[in-house]
């Protein structure tokens, strides 16, 4: 029995002086052995755990030497893509000004001389407030905007985090896996854009298969 | 040109260089943790990413001990005066890392219970981007502050006379 209530006589609990007789039960503690009193054999098992460490695998990544391989799917800090003359893609919709979460993109919209008509005169987005949702790249419908593999931006300054026009365009090339997973990924209604298939789910239920969709109809 | 032309096994230094290179080499953080920025904080002291390499891990939860605060997460009106009285209690020198969007500038919250950015109520040495930034990120501000306080002076805010070499 290791639990037992302690009388008051004996030191447990209190004697109330006043109103109904509330007494506090205290627990008896339970007589340690002499190996659990000297806590030898859990010290020696945590020391032969820290000693047998040094010869796993390490795991530790030299972080400024040894940078992360971002894959196509990595969000980082949000780019603009410019077409092969160097200007941007972007048309200046405001779309993704619109759906910005923290607000962190500012447009002003201008005119060009072309059949496009339209082009961002400033592109400005604060690196300090995106919280890279991706949002912006979801929604343009130009593929203007993609998320960079750019994570690692520290600095002393805020005005070092607002990112304009030059600072923020990058060529095709350098995202080319961004680009072709964002049309894959989003499915946008170019007709020739390669689809993924559907990873899982009814579609891929061979009871679904070859027949119309359920609702088709309604 | 003075002592170390006539003893060129001997090395010789400025205190302040010297007080600079160990106090960069020997930050003590205090770790306010007040959102999900704080999980990436843990795993950057964790044997992935490994702050001890920069000498930085000790984390004090108590600011008498600790000489950079690491403000990791929201911060709330109703919480800075908690930070202020903590950063207040810091021993000098001290330095202060805005962890993340919402530390750094408020990001996603712009609203009335935020405060837009942890300068407002403290001076702020380096901000970073991310919500929640990479460990990697972290990393880097802590190297950016080390370069930082390479360049201050005895009081660890000013800047100090660069080494001129003469030859």
């Amino acid at each position: 029995m290791s639990r037992s209530v302690i009388p008051p006589s004996e030191g447990g609990g209190f004697l109330p002086k006043y109103g109904a007789a509330v007494a506090t039960p205290m627990v008896k503690r339970r007589q340690l052995n002499r190996n659990e009193r000297w806590f030898f054999v859990p010290f020696a098992k945590a020391l032969l755990y820290t000693f047998t460490r040094m010869f796993k695998r390490k795991i530790t990544r030299q972080y400024p030497e040894q940078k992360l391989e971002a894959g196509a799917s990595f969000h980082g800090l949000p780019v603009l893509v410019e077409k092969d003359d160097g200007s941007p893609r972007c048309v200046a919709c405001g779309l993704c000004e619109f759906v910005c979460p923290p607000r962190a993109i500012d447009i002003v919209p201008g005119e060009i001389d072309n059949e496009i008509e339209r082009a961002p005169k400033e592109f400005v987005i604060d690196m300090l407030r995106c919280i890279e949702c991706s949002y912006c790249e979801e929604v343009c419908p130009e593929e203007a905007i993609v998320m960079s593999k750019d994570y690692e931006l520290v600095g002393r300054k805020r005005e070092d985090f607002v990112w304009d026009l030059p600072k923020l365009l990058r060529t095709q090339e350098s995202l080319r896996d961004r680009l072709e997973f964002v049309r894959k990924t989003y499915r946008r209604w170019d007709e020739n854009a390669e689809i993924a298939p559907p990873p899982s789910g009814v579609f891929r239920d061979p009871a679904w298969a070859g027949r119309e969709r359920p609702n088709e109809g309604h | 040109m003075g002592l170390e032309d006539k003893f060129p096994e001997i090395l010789t230094s400025r205190l302040t260089d010297l007080v600079a290179w160990g106090r960069k080499n020997s930050l003590w953080p205090m770790p306010l943790g007040l959102s999900c920025c704080a999980i990436e904080m843990m795993a950057t002291v964790g044997p992935k990413f490994d702050l001890s390499r920069f000498g930085a891990e000790v984390f004090r939860f108590s600011p008498r001990q600790a000489d950079v605060m690491i403000v990791a997460g929201t911060l709330t009106w109703k919480m800075a005066s908690v930070a202020r009285r903590i950063y207040d209690q810091m021993p000098d020198p001290k330095w202060v890392i805005a962890m993340g969007v919402c530390a750094s500038s408020g990001g996603l919250y712009r609203n009335y219970s935020v405060v837009p950015g942890v300068d407002r109520i403290m001076p702020v040495d380096v901000y970073t981007v991310g919500c929640p930034p990479r460990p990697d990120t972290l990393i880097r501000a802590v190297m950016e502050l080390q370069s930082k306080i390479e360049e201050m002076g005895l009081d660890g805010r000013s800047p100090r006379e660069p080494i001129v070499l003469q030859n």
